[in-house]
């Protein structure tokens, strides 16, 4: 599967990175090329799972104040720096639901909706799409979560893991899991 | 209750990078680091105590 590089600008370079880091600890100023850099791809994780869009720029300012706030606990140990930021995004996204403040949310795109028929062999049908939709509903939210990253944002599963805090096989093998999952209760369902 | 939203337009890069405001986030930070300073000064904990111990002596003795 193709990775999506509207979500992986961001190409993961070590060396740079680390650099820009421990500048960034030394003075908050120097997170700049950090924030500029990683924005756009927190924007757009944090848009795909709430339901407006004035809200997402506030949680993802919210994700770069606790980024820098947490910044000198943080350690490179062979995870992207970007990851660390999605888990904080992360984070603070279901805080975000436990006040109720956004609405978790799915985003789902045709194409890929059409690849899913594709694979079960279904036709691209409203009730069909209506059909996956309460699926996807009844799916737990560490599935569905597998489930968006995989196929709607198409991300490695390398990054799900990093992402997920797990390992990459374990992405791989949850991921197919939750697919199976999805399958299953969608055969069962009945429009 | 999970909403889906069925191919929605995503926000432009230009958009996106309007909205990006790096002094606001770094003085959000600065403020957060004040706030939580003075919860740490003396001048909190003494202010806090001392009315906290008048309160518990109206309420023994009033």
């Amino acid at each position: 599967m193709a990775v999506n590089l509207m979500y992986h600008r961001a190409q993961f370079c070590p060396e740079d990175e680390v650099r820009l880091i421990e500048r960034a600890k030394t003075n908050p100023e120097n997170f700049a090329p950090l924030y500029n850099k990683y924005y756009e791809p927190i924007l757009r994780y944090v848009f795909k799972r709430v339901d407006e869009e004035e809200i997402a720029y506030d949680i993802t300012s919210m994700v770069f104040i606790k980024a820098i706030q947490s910044l000198p606990k943080y350690e490179y140990r062979g995870v992207p720096f970007a990851s660390w930021l999605f888990r904080i995004a992360k984070s603070e996204l279901y805080q975000s639901f436990r006040d109720a403040k956004a609405r978790r949310t799915v985003s789902i795109d045709t194409v890929v909706v059409g690849q899913f028929f594709e694979d079960m062999q279904e036709d691209v049908t409203e009730a069909n799409r209506d059909r996956l939709l309460k699926a996807m509903s009844k799916l737990k939210e560490n599935q569905l979560q597998l489930i968006e990253m995989r196929f709607f944002e198409k991300r490695s599963f390398k990054e799900i893991g990093d992402i997920l805090e797990m390992t990459e096989n374990n992405a791989k093998v949850k991921t197919f899991r939750a697919l199976a999952k999805l399958k299953e209760i969608f055969k069962v369902i009945k429009v | 209750m999970i909403n889906f939203c069925v191919d929605r337009q995503e926000p432009n890069s230009k958009k996106i990078e309007s909205k990006m405001d790096f002094n606001k986030v770094l003085s959000s930070v600065e403020l957060e680091k004040k706030g939580r300073k003075f919860l740490l000064t003396p001048w909190f904990y003494g202010t806090v105590g001392f009315a906290m111990l008048i309160s518990f002596l109206c309420f023994i003795y009033i």
